[in-house]
Order: C-alpha cells, then structure tokens, then sequence
C-alpha cells in the first residue's frame, strides 16, 4: 500500500482552499494542505492503486478527498464502491458536452460520453452521502452548448458546476451570452455554479460566480495572466491578476474595459486578504 | 357525563417529541378539578410523514372537545390547515393555539383565522390551565392572563402573564409518566430563559431573567432517563448548557454517576468562548458526544447589529480542543443576517471552514415574531415574508438576489463541507 503522507510531505504544500495531489500524465504542480485532498491528475482513476491511496489519506487523517475524473471509471459499479469504500465522496467529473458527438469529438475518445454519463447515473444510484460537481471546459467547439450541457448535468442532482474557460479562439462577446445563461439556468434550478478564467472585468454583476475569489488565481490549469494598460483604472486592479495572457495575444485586449465601481469590490478585496 | 377529552399536537420534525405538551398536561392535571373531568392526550406527528388528511381522520375518529396546537414557524402552516378543516367538519370543537410562532402575535392570527378560539401567548403552563378550567365552566375568559380570544365573533387581548416563578411548580412529564424517553430524542430542561440576548432569537428576550429548575428534580429526572437501557444518547434543551462552571461541575457528576450503560449526550448548545480544559474534562464525564454553537457570523458590524458575542480567539481554540478530545462540534451560520453581505457571508463561512468543526449548519434568517429583528425590522430596512417561517428577503446591503445566491452557495457548501462516510 502507498504511504500516502509520504507522497504528502514530498509535494509543495500552499494554503489553497483544497488541497491537491497530482498525479499521471498531464500533472503540471502538486499541492497539499491538511485536511482535504483533490486527486487529479491526467485521470487519477488510471491508477490501479487509487482505492488503497484514498484508503491511506483517510487513514492519514484526510477527512475530504475528492477526485476529479473524466466520469468514464465510474461506469464500473465495482470500481465506483471500490472508490466508495476506500472514503473517497466528493467527485468532480468532467463533462464535455450535452451529446454524445461533440464530447467524443473533443475527447478523442468514441463511447466516453456514454460512460461518463453511465458513471454520473452510477453516483446517483448510490445511497451513500457525496458531494458530486461537474466540471464543463469551454472553448470554441461547445461554447453554444454550454446550457445544454449544465441541464443535462442538473438531471443529474449534482452540487456544483464549475465552467472553466479553457482555449480563447472564441471572442468574450460570443461566450458571455452562454455563460450568463448557464448561470441563470443553474441558479434557477438551486445549483451553484462557479466560472473559472473569467475576469472581473468580463463577470460584472456575476462576481459572486468568479471561482478564482475563493480559491486564489493559482490554479492547477497552469493558465497564465496579464495585466492590460486599461487594468490601471479598474477598481479591482489590486486583486485581479489581469486578462488570460494567449487571450490577450489574440485579441488585444480589445474586449475588455475596467471596472469603474462595483459594490463587491471592498468584500472580495478582504476575502483576497 | 363523561370526560371532555383534549388534545394536544405537535408537528415535529424527524420523529421529535414535544416537550412542551408534556409540561402542558403534567401542569394542568395537577389540578383535581381538571383532573376529574378532562381526559388529555398528547399526540406528536411527524411533519414529514403525516399529512393533515390522516391527522384529520385520526381526530375524527377520536372527536376531542378541545385541541390545543404547539405553533412554531416550521409546523404553522399544518396546524392552520388542520384546525380549519376540523372546525369546519365540528365547530363546536375549541382551538387552542400557542407557542412561539402565535405567541407575540396572537391578535394577529385570530383576525387571520376565524376558527381559532384563544391563543395562549408566552409560557403557557398555568394560562393552559386557566383555560381548561374556563371551558369546564370555571372562570371566564377575560380573566386570564396570558390569553388572546375570540367572543361574539370580536378578537380580545388580555394582558400578559408574568413567567412562573419557581419552576418547581410544573411536574415533570417523565416523572409523571406523561413522557415516555425515547431513544435519541429525549430532552431534558435545567434552566428558562438565557444569559445573552441575541436579536435573531426568541428565547432570551420573552424570559427576562433565568429560572431554575430545582436540582433534585433534574437529578431524579436524568437518573430515570438514564436508568433505560435502550436510550443511547439525550439532550438538554438548555439555551447556554456550560454557561456557568460550577452548575456543569454538578450536572457532570450527576451524569457520570447515574450513566448505568454509557448513555450519550448529544447535541448539546454551547457558548464555545466559554470553553476551556476544565470544560472539556467536565463534558467528558457528563458523556457529551457533541455540541452545537455559533457563532452565525463572524463579522463584527453585523455581530453588534444583532447583539451577539463573539471572541474569534476564543472560539477557534474551543472548537479546537473539543475536537481533539473526540467531541463533535456543529458550528452555525446565518445567511441574510443585517449587515452581512454576499461576500461577508462567505467570510464567516471559510473563517469557521478553516477552524475544522466536525459540522457546519447553514441556515438562512428567520425573522421570527417577538425577537428584536421584528420588532425593529423597518428601522434595519429588513423585508421579510412575513408568512411563516418568516425568511429574510432583503436588506440594505444584502439585496435579494445575493442572498438568494448566497442561500445556494450555502447548499453547496454544506454538502461539501459535511460529507461525511458512512458507517461500514
């Protein structure tokens, strides 16, 4: 069995909201704090010890281990109370799109829709307490699909969405829309929902949706930011890291204006410490 | 002629009982002459289970001459609509309301629901007891204290009733008989009224000064409780159970010495500030497994707003040391609470998230009748359904779609955070 507090204390602790591990191919950075523990990876559920390394966090203490996956895993009921068993409720999966098509198409990978969304039904199916959030990147292939992939992942019962806004070939002006819908769509149907690579200046009004003010702008996507001449007259100057920097390669910059006032900003300026 | 037969109901919630009814009856059939011509039943439903229909059917089968109703903001709505259709079916039935949520406003609901006849306001013992003997032709109304009414179709105010003096003077309904503990959802009360003074909260401020009951009652009453095997864990309904050291030194001892099986307590309400090593060895003898505390905000503008105290310190250390010596605490949050906002809230949530409580229970505010918030809501800009349970809907800097949002991050939060394995 792995000695899970082991591999803890060989990665770079930070003070994140959760605490991460990563593992497998694609990992860019590990982080762990105390007493919660996201495994991700690449996809964590490549590995064929992943219910002994849950079993060993819990027995390390870790009373929140949540795994972020691509759903397909937990298609396989075994595996999924293997998972259960081992301590791990809180999941994160990801989900590409509203239909079969377009989700194998931006995976790479024919039948993953289908069990992915076999793995969302197997967590529901559980009687067992979880916390299930769903995770939809963005880009320029599902951005007008984004509300029809939050309702379908809302037929699921879930806790949480997160959008995360992944490439930038589509303009602000042609995701907002979608964006803004999909938060309406989800909070209608009580369901929070977080953004996540989306400035202040493009999320006025929706701060309170922003992911990056409760969890910090350092993220596991790697995704780099740049301050714009326009930054130094934003009221959030101080706390905003800037625009996605390949955004503002691509577009200059153009779409974006500082924010003159906002009745957040003193609040989110004391969250951000 | 027979009894009159009375009954007594409570809407609880997860299979509760109402130990409110049973100070009630344990009050009333001290008196011979009640106790001669009344036959009285509690009957506590479970407000998730049982619909009105099948309450109806079962008091039609049973036809009480008098139903007294306990009214809170979570069960009000099932009281209403199974008092109006029983006075409908028999209306020479009398209604009885009382309990918090009719209480401080008693007029009010007699003006709204023309088959309600008195509605007893504040604690309720001896005014239940007055009225029982008014009914059997003793008395008159107008002479209670501690009573609204109807007569002739015109709704009456008498004045208020000043609290029972020596608690003493209420049975206890388990030592009665009246009550029968049960597992898991026994209640024990030591003390009326409360040290602070909260403005979100009924308690204290209805109970002006504290009131004991006397200890060798309590102790007969927890030696009993505890005598029971198949009681595994109870609670005290006590607002501040640690308030004073020297009280839990001998509750403790109580505890220790009558706990025969290994009886639990659990759930037990706490001012964490006031906890410290002596504390914690005392709620170890006493067996307590878990406590409940605030602080429901940790923002000092919105602290002062509703009167409540709070030492940052003091509490993460508290919270700390209970949960290294094995006791679960369940800390509280208010969402919409005046002077909180959106991201405020979510302040006081990750300041309690980052203190490791074994549970964290959000809720949202309740503007309840006869707490301050009511009564100064237009002066705090508060808007409130003002339909039971009374939620908050907006107030100056909390507009309502923040805190509806803020109501949905909490959902969220709260699953998230209180997950917990199940016991394999």
């Amino acid at each position: 069995m792995p000695d899970f507090q082991q591999i803890v204390s060989s990665l770079r602790r930070t003070n994140e909201r959760a605490a991460v591990l990563s593992y497998g191919e694609g990992a860019k950075e590990s982080q762990a704090e105390e007493d919660g523990v996201l495994l991700y990876g690449g996809e964590p559920s490549l590995r064929g010890d992943l219910p002994e390394l849950i079993y060993s966090a819990r027995r390390n203490g870790y009373r929140r281990i949540k795994l972020a996956t691509n759903g397909r895993f937990l298609s396989d009921m075994r595996f999924l109370q293997q998972i259960l068993n081992a301590g791990c409720y809180l999941f994160e999966v990801k989900m590409w799109a509203s239909n079969p098509q377009l989700h194998d198409n931006l995976t790479q990978t024919p039948g993953s829709f289908v069990e992915a969304m076999r793995g969302l039904e197997n967590l529901i199916k559980f009687p067992d307490e979880k916390f299930v959030s769903i995770r939809i990147p963005v880009c320029q292939k599902n951005y007008t699909d984004i509300e029809n992939t939050v309702a379908l992942g809302l037929s699921f019962g879930i806790n949480r969405i997160i959008l995360s806004l992944l490439d930038h070939q589509p303009t602000l002006k042609q995701v907002l829309p979608h964006i803004k819908n999909a938060i309406n769509i989800s909070i209608f149907n009580r369901v929070w929902i977080l953004t996540e690579g989306l400035p202040f200046c493009a999320m006025q009004d929706l701060e309170p949706h922003i992911g990056e003010i409760y969890y910090g702008w350092q993220n596991i996507s790697g995704r780099k930011f740049k301050k714009h001449q326009y930054c130094t007259a934003c009221v959030y100057e101080e706390i905003c890291p800037g625009i996605d920097e390949n955004h503002l390669k691509i577009f200059s910059g153009n779409e974006f204006s500082p924010v003159k006032e906002s009745r957040y900003v003193q609040d989110i300026k004391v969250i951000n410490g | 002629m027979g009894k009159k037969r009375i009954v007594l109901i409570s809407f609880n919630w997860a299979n509760h009982f109402s130990l409110a009814m049973g100070y009630l009856k344990a009050y009333a059939m001290k008196d011979e002459f009640i106790r001669d011509r009344v036959q009285m039943e509690i009957l506590d439903f479970d407000t998730e289970v049982l619909n009105v229909q099948q309450v109806i059917y079962y008091l039609s089968q049973n036809k009480p001459d008098i139903i007294g109703f306990s009214c809170y903001c979570w069960n009000i709505n099932k009281v209403l609509d199974t008092a109006r259709i029983i006075k409908t079916l028999y209306p020479e039935v009398k209604i009885m309301l009382g309990g918090p949520e009719v209480g401080p406003v008693a007029s009010k609901y007699l003006r709204e629901n023309s088959f309600v006849d008195a509605i007893v306001k504040g604690e309720g013992e001896a005014t239940f007891a007055d009225l029982l003997n008014c009914y059997l032709g003793r008395g008159s109304l107008k002479e209670i204290a501690g009573i609204s009414y109807r007569e002739n179709g015109q709704v009456f105010e008498n004045p208020d009733r000043p609290p029972i003096e020596d608690l003493g003077e209420i049975p206890s309904p388990y030592l009665e008989g009246i009550l029968e503990p049960r597992d898991k959802v026994t209640y024990l009360e030591t003390y009326r009224g409360c040290i602070f003074r909260c403005y979100y909260c009924y308690e204290g401020k209805n109970l002006p000064r504290l009131r004991f009951f006397p200890e060798d009652r309590i102790k007969k009453e927890i030696e009993f409780i505890l005598s029971k095997r198949e009681i595994t864990s109870f609670h005290f309904v006590d607002t501040v159970f640690n308030f004073r050291k020297e009280r839990l030194k001998k509750l403790a001892e109580i505890i220790s010495k009558a706990n025969l099986f290994g009886t639990e307590l659990r759930t037990v309400e706490i001012i964490a500030e006031f906890v410290d090593e002596v504390t914690v060895d005392l709620f170890k003898k006493a067996h307590v497994k878990s406590v409940e505390t605030g602080p429901q905000t940790v923002i000092r503008e919105t602290l002062k707003n509703v009167n409540r105290h709070y030492d940052e310190e003091k509490f993460r250390r508290a919270v700390s040391l209970m949960e290294k010596n094995g006791i679960e605490v369940t800390s509280d949050l208010i969402v919409g609470l005046p002077g909180d906002n959106f991201f405020k809230f979510f302040h006081s949530a990750r300041t309690i998230m980052n203190m490791k409580p074994t549970t964290i229970v959000f809720s949202i505010l309740h503007v309840l009748p006869g707490t301050v918030l009511y009564e100064r809501s237009i002066e705090l800009g508060l808007k409130f359904d003002d339909k039971a349970p009374h939620l908050v809907l907006s107030s100056p800097d909390f507009p309502y779609v923040d805190i509806d949002k803020a109501v949905v991050m909490a959902y969220s939060l709260d699953k998230e955070y209180n997950v917990s394995p199940p016991i394999r």
